[in-house]
């Protein structure tokens, strides 16, 4: 069994788009009540536990309902992934290789780009999410050997 | 009053009880130089430092300046990615500041600038190492106290110091540093062990219920002393005769 324990800062209203997480590919139902309840916080600890995987390499997490009617002037709606730990080791510094990969709508595209914005389809790190898509984070089980390749292999 | 120190973190605690020996194929494609400066070896001893010197230097941080030491900036710097701590019970004086190359490019690595050792510790110092002193790029006396220990990590500098870092204990006590892929580092008290920090993740435990007193520093490349460039040619085929 694998304890995954996600730190985020979560800046939004009651009415507010969703949070989707994923292992391996695999979606993590057990976390949609907690996400479905208005306990809300700007800081949240989202614990899991995965027993089915016997090894864990991939992590996703979808962010997605945000639109026009959610976002006004006086808010926006956004999620800042703090840390993540898995089994009690943080990724810390790590998570500087996560991608972020937007799903802007088509309307928005448009509007950025005659601004003269330049807007890239994958964000690095991804731990800012501030529209619509999905972050992802990639490494080799088990963590903490990866961990200590990764401090290995910096040069 | 006796402050209760945090315990190591998970991956700290990991590092300390794993065993490297299947990750011994890394030193495989090591760059063995002629020079410190130029060798990817993890650790070379240099022996012959006299005993009575070290003493007198261990004994005075002990005594007189125990006082002065100030916790490493590490400790405390909290950022974005890393809100574990990194380091507990670590604490030092700067003998000799190294030179501002990083002030103000990033908060991260901006510390250890300022000399604070009092004028006889810096004495004893430069009579330790008489003719070394303007060799020096930095030099420090680091403290651990009982139950301390500091996260893996390795030390990234503009330069690429290799074996110009050196490690040396003030005193006896039982093996406190660990480095990947080795392990456990055997020293002796009365050497100096130049230390590829940059190249190997290390970290440091002190389960004794002592304080632990070390001498580390760094020798511009180009300044490495002839003693230690000779001693270092004659030891640096015992660097895997270290650990255990």
């Amino acid at each position: 069994m694998h304890r995954i324990d996600f730190y985020l800062e979560l800046h939004w209203a009651k009415q507010r788009p969703a949070l989707e997480f994923a292992v391996n590919g695999h979606v993590l139902e057990q976390n949609m009540k907690i996400l479905s309840s208005d306990q809300y916080e700007e800081k949240a600890v989202i614990k899991t536990q995965i027993s089915d995987l016997e090894s864990i390499n991939l992590i996703n997490i979808r962010f997605y309902g945000k639109n026009d009617q959610l976002v006004t002037e006086q808010s926006d709606h956004w999620v800042h992934i703090k840390n993540i730990a898995i089994d009690d080791v943080f990724a810390d510094a790590m998570l500087i290789n996560s991608t972020f990969q937007h799903q802007m709508p088509e309307h928005w595209v448009a509007e950025m780009l005659t601004q003269g914005h330049r807007i890239d389809s994958v964000y690095k790190p991804g731990t800012s999410m501030r529209l619509n898509g999905c972050f992802s984070w990639q490494f080799n089980h088990p963590f903490i050997q990866h961990k200590l390749l990764d401090l290995w292999s910096l040069d | 009053m006796v402050t209760r120190l945090i315990p190591p973190t998970a991956f700290t605690q990991q590092f300390f009880d794993m065993d490297f020996e299947s990750y011994q194929y890394l030193l495989d494609d090591l760059i063995d130089g002629d020079h410190p400066a130029t060798c990817d070896l993890p650790v070379v001893p240099i022996e012959g430092f006299d005993l009575d010197a070290l003493d007198r230097i261990y004994q005075y941080c002990r005594s007189v300046c125990s006082g002065d030491f100030k916790t490493v900036k590490s400790q405390i710097m909290y950022s974005d990615w890393c809100f574990q701590p990194r380091s507990q019970g670590w604490t030092e004086i700067v003998i000799k500041a190294q030179p501002m190359l990083m002030k103000g490019r990033d908060s991260n690595l901006d510390y250890n600038l300022e000399a604070d050792a009092d004028n006889h510790l810096v004495e004893l110092c430069r009579q330790f190492f008489p003719d070394w002193w303007d060799r020096f790029f930095c030099l420090k006396i680091l403290k651990m106290a009982p139950d301390g220990w500091v996260n893996p990590h390795r030390d990234i500098y503009v330069d690429n110091f290799r074996l110009c870092n050196f490690w040396m204990p003030l005193h006896d006590f039982p093996t406190t540093l660990k480095v990947f892929p080795m392990g456990w580092l055997a020293h002796r008290l009365g050497n100096m062990y130049l230390f590829n920090q940059r190249r190997f993740p290390h970290a440091v435990k002190n389960s004794e219920q002592e304080d632990r007193i070390v001498l580390i520093g760094k020798f511009y490349q180009d300044l490495v002393p002839q003693q230690i460039v000779e001693q270092f040619l004659i030891n640096k085929k015992k660097h895997l005769q270290q650990w255990q």
